[in-house]
């Protein structure tokens, strides 16, 4: 089975790029008679609608909590993701979404001209508020991408705990850069680079294309790839769970240390046991973890600073700077070839020197924005090694708060889950089995 | 309702058959689509054998109406082909994707089926060295990320950095003050635009062919009848040909062309170059400088400002002139406005732009013929005035506002001769028209006329008590700047396109052929040298401390004593 998917995924790629591209046609060099349609302008959605999508987000989000929970069925919580794929995915085609929203909030932080719609607020706030109170339900059943990714689990390999650790880091980077991107203006990185915009749309651009299969492909496999090793609102959404009052828990009852549920989480977010005893040298652990908290200012400032020397090529993707560049490079005379964006601009009329001091300005936030996420990596890097050091006794299986999205998969392996739904239903185990 | 196994079975092979037959389906979708792909990449209905054949054949019959309404019907029918192949791959692209939601689906509900029992207890799997092994990896990917960010960090371009850009930024608009302008030649017929220079201490004698007192010489890119301009150690000059226009910038202590840039991205810039002729050229007009700028006009129209530095400020195009000979005024600055002059056959106009940021500042109509003279400023007692020859007037304006002082109606023909102006007299001379002595005021008045040698393409120069005139013809002129009277006539061998430049007591006069001719500001003739560059020549010199600068028609010349 697993070599018909992949055959049929191979096939699929170079047909659907095909498919995305953009096809253009030269105008006739004689008179047709045909009128050329007029551009129409698209018109930002209705006020209405646009609260239409808060309270289904809403209203999603209580049914996912309830679902996951109370009711504890993953069949209600599967059932809701679809109807959130086809909802949030193809009906309203991945916009507005929360984790774009990030970009929105952090764009209005840092320009005061920039004005978020009330809807924006409500898709940034109301998960990381049912998250606080009930972890990551959101992603359970509410995020179209997350349902398009448990879509297509079918072969859910397991990821070793370190490349798991690893590769957990990339969110933070991308947050960071996300955040760096929308608060300096130069665009939004999540947006741009959603790979599943354009199965929601039916359209792609050709590069987009190739990363969004490539993520769904991985996604057969590695569960929810995007959400566990590339979602910069998962990061938010991880620090809020892990506050979270009331979490889902693995088995109804007590953890009667079977073991059963070990295997059953395809995002490998199922904390084991530990042994009673710290393994490990006490003074040896200790000597580590001052060591690793002197270092942490130090790695702070060295990664502030190693990251703010990146803050110029950063700067290239705003459109000021490259245009900047661009006119530099013209008027010294490094280049004769003019782009369309140079040619633009001379036909502004606005003098070169203001054109550099916007160029400068911006660069200098780049360098700023690139110095603190410098030190938020570095922070980042630190307090995972710091977690890494501590040591924390834990009897039982259970949801790792952070990772865990709440999918409900690992209700059913745990015996005691039978049992509630043997009560439920008015019988006993012995009874069943009789 | 209770499901047996049985059933269970027969509901995972009825799904196993859906999946496979779904399977198939998407299979052949794509092969359907990569063919079609493959014929949209590889048939270019617009340029097919076909089609290609039609346009040759009728390039060589233009009017054969029929042909003309084949390779309608064939191009018609290429586009009807090459849509229709479109609309079958979208809407190909539609099935496919309902076919992979099919195969997904069987392939999720038989998982549903086949449900993993799970496995029985084993050790847990979070150890002590899985978390030791975590960190390793979480240490290494660090220092992994760190190398890289420091080496994409030094690979960056240094010049594109913020620093780079606020220093370019920061190169704020100056304007010199009025001693910075008479240490300097920023003008076309220098500092104080009528030919006078404020350096006598330079050589009288050099040899271009010898090498006598020439302290360097540099061939130049480009051609261009314009003259140099020195600001501190820079001259600066344009050259252009049809094919581009660009601006100069040397070293005046050694020569060398500190920066050379091409005038490029001009909005408005036309696609082909307007025709001038062999003497004109396409950068007759000398530029303009107030030490932080230097601007330039060329013959399409292009106006362009560099900074001293080299870097673009800001061009924008005037218009292509109609101007048969092509475009030669030159430019002049004043207090941050620079001022041009722009009289041709499509309408003729002065105008004031703002000097740092090239917008139209102010801009006046005028009602006269295509003019190749150029503007001088003068202070005439209490105001500047910004003096101006044209076919038939010649007219005062405020440089600041543009608003008209005075006017007098007094030449005609072709107006390339600039004004002069000595004691409170403006003197304007062209060839078929006369030399008109004007006292300017409201209303003005033209003290004396002269009728006889007057200039072509030079202009005059005046002091409080002569006019000199030089002509094209090699004719020299010097009249009582009082009465209009004759003091002395001279006949060179050859003309005059450069004009006299009073240099201290003496006049400094380039003829064609590179001959400067010194001779004393005086009631008689009295030639004092003769000084040959050995190259033919209609710039005016540029005059500094020691050292005179000279733009051949080849090289940039450089004369001082050795």
């Amino acid at each position: 089975m697993k070599k018909i998917i992949l055959l049929m995924l191979l096939l699929v790629l170079p047909v659907i790029e095909s498919y995305s591209q953009v096809q253009r046609f030269p105008k006739p060099e004689f008179e047709s008679g045909y009128t050329q349609p007029v551009p129409v302008k698209s018109f930002p959605r209705s006020v209405s609608l646009e609260y239409l999508d808060v309270a289904v987000l809403f209203i999603a989000l209580c049914l996912s909590a309830y679902f996951a929970l109370k009711k504890r069925s993953r069949n209600y919580i599967f059932s809701l993701m679809l109807f959130s794929m086809i909802y949030f995915g193809f009906f309203r085609q991945g916009c507005v979404c929360s984790i774009g929203s990030i970009q929105n909030i952090s764009l209005a932080l840092f320009d005061k001209t920039y004005v978020v719609p009330l809807g924006v607020i409500a898709f940034f706030t109301l998960p990381l508020i049912f998250t606080l109170f009930f972890g990551r339900t959101f992603c359970a059943a509410v995020c179209p991408l997350g349902a398009i990714q448990d879509f297509v689990i079918l072969k859910p390999q397991k990821l070793s705990n370190r490349l798991n650790q690893v590769l957990g880091l990339i969110p933070y980077l991308y947050l960071g850069l996300a955040v760096l991107f929308a608060a300096t203006g130069a665009g939004f990185l999540i947006c741009r680079y959603d790979p599943f915009i354009g199965f929601f749309r039916f359209g792609f651009n050709q590069n987009m294309f190739v990363f969004s299969t490539a993520i769904l492909l991985l996604g057969v496999f590695i569960a929810r790839p995007y959400c566990r090793f590339l979602c910069p609102y998962g990061v938010l959404l991880k620090w809020a769970s892990v506050l979270s009052k009331r979490h889902v828990t693995i088995t109804p009852d007590e953890c009667i240390q079977c073991h059963l549920c070990a295997d059953s989480c395809p995002f490998d977010a199922i904390n084991t046991p530990t042994p009673e005893k710290y393994p490990g040298d006490p003074d040896k652990g200790k000597r580590q973890l001052i060591l690793l908290l002197i270092l942490l200012p130090v790695m702070i400032v060295a990664g502030g600073w190693s990251v703010s020397k990146l803050s110029v090529p950063l700067s290239r993707n705003h459109y000021i700077v490259k245009v900047a560049e661009q006119i530099r490079l013209e008027d010294t005379g490094r280049t004769n070839l003019t782009t369309e964006f140079s040619e633009a601009f001379r036909g502004t009329g606005m003098p070169t020197t203001e054109l550099y001091n916007r160029a400068a300005h911006i660069q200098a936030r780049f360098k700023t924005g690139s110095w603190i996420l410098g030190a938020f990596l570095a922070l980042i890097f630190m307090s995972k090694l710091i977690n890494l050091t501590l040591w924390r006794r834990r009897k039982d299986y259970e949801p790792d708060k952070a990772a865990c999205v709440s999918c409900g998969r690992c209700f059913t392996y745990c015996p005691k889950e039978h049992e509630r739904l043997l009560e439920l239903r008015g019988e006993t185990l012995e009874h069943n089995r009789n | 309702m209770n499901i047996t196994e049985t059933d269970k079975i027969a509901v995972y092979n009825l799904l196993k058959k859906i999946a496979v037959i779904a399977a198939v389906f998407s299979l052949l979708v794509c092969l359907f689509f990569i063919l079609n792909y493959f014929q949209l990449v590889t048939n270019d209905p617009l340029n097919s054998p076909a089609l290609e054949k039609f346009y040759t054949d009728l390039d060589a019959n233009p009017n054969d109406d029929a042909l003309r309404q084949q390779i309608r019907s064939l191009d018609l029918l290429a586009r009807k082909a090459y849509f229709t192949k479109q609309w079958q791959i979208n809407f190909g692209g539609y099935i496919l994707f309902a076919g992979i939601i099919v195969l997904l689906v069987s392939l999720k509900l038989m998982s549903s089926f086949k449900h993993k029992a799970p496995e029985l207890p084993g050790a847990p799997e979070d150890t002590w060295e899985n978390r030791l092994l975590s960190q390793k990896w979480i240490m290494y990917s660090g220092i992994v990320i760190l190398s890289v960010t420091i080496t994409l960090a030094l690979l960056t371009r240094k010049e594109m950095t913020a620093a780079s850009f606020e220093k370019q930024g920061a190169s704020k608009y100056e304007i010199p003050s009025e001693n910075d302008i008479l240490k300097n030649w920023p003008y076309f017929r220098g500092p104080r635009t009528i030919g006078y220079a404020e350096y006598s201490n330079v050589p009288q004698f050099w040899d271009g062919e010898t090498g006598e007192n020439i302290l360097w010489k540099t061939p130049l890119p480009k051609p261009g009848f314009n003259s140099p301009l020195l600001w501190d150690n820079k001259i600066f000059l344009s050259g252009a040909d049809e094919s581009a226009e660009e601006v100069y910038c040397f070293d005046a202590e050694t020569g060398q062309i500190i920066w050379q840039r091409q005038v490029t991205g001009i909005p408005g810039s036309p696609s082909e170059p307007p025709d001038v002729t062999e003497d004109t050229g396409y950068a007759a007009p000398t530029m303009a400088t107030d030490g932080s700028y230097v601007y330039a006009i060329f013959a399409t129209g292009n106006l362009v400002c560099f900074d001293v530095d080299g870097n673009k400020i800001w061009g924008k195009n005037l218009g292509v002139p109609d101007n048969h000979y092509g475009h030669s005024s030159s430019l002049l600055v004043d207090r941050g406005m620079l001022l041009i002059q722009y009289d041709h056959g499509n309408g003729a106009s002065v105008m004031g732009l703002d000097a740092s940021s090239g917008k139209e500042v102010w801009k006046v109509e005028r009602d006269m013929g295509i003019a190749w003279s150029s503007p001088v400023l003068v202070n005439t007692g209490n105001k500047t005035e910004f003096i101006l020859n044209a076919n038939p007037n010649v007219v005062s304006y405020d440089p600041k506002t543009g608003s008209e002082l005075w006017r007098v109606e007094c030449l005609s023909g072709e107006v390339a001769s600039s004004p002069a102006y000595a004691d409170g007299i403006v003197y304007a001379a062209n060839e078929y028209a006369i030399l008109a002595a004007i006292q300017p005021g409201d209303p003005p008045e033209i003290i004396w006329e002269y009728e006889d040698d007057l200039p072509d393409a030079s202009s005059p120069v005046a002091t409080d008590k002569y006019v000199i005139l030089s002509s094209g013809y090699g004719s020299v002129t010097c009249l009582d700047a009082k009465t209009g009277s004759v003091y002395w006539f001279h006949e060179f061998d050859d003309g005059f396109y450069s004009s006299p430049i009073l240099v201290g007591e003496n006049v400094y006069l380039l003829d064609l052929k590179g001959y400067t001719h010194i001779f004393k500001a005086d009631t008689t003739f009295s030639l004092l040298n003769t000084a040959k560059l050995g190259e033919e020549s209609s710039a005016i010199p540029v005059f500094a401390d020691k050292r005179i600068f000279i733009r051949s028609n080849e090289n940039l010349y450089c004369i001082g004593e050795k």
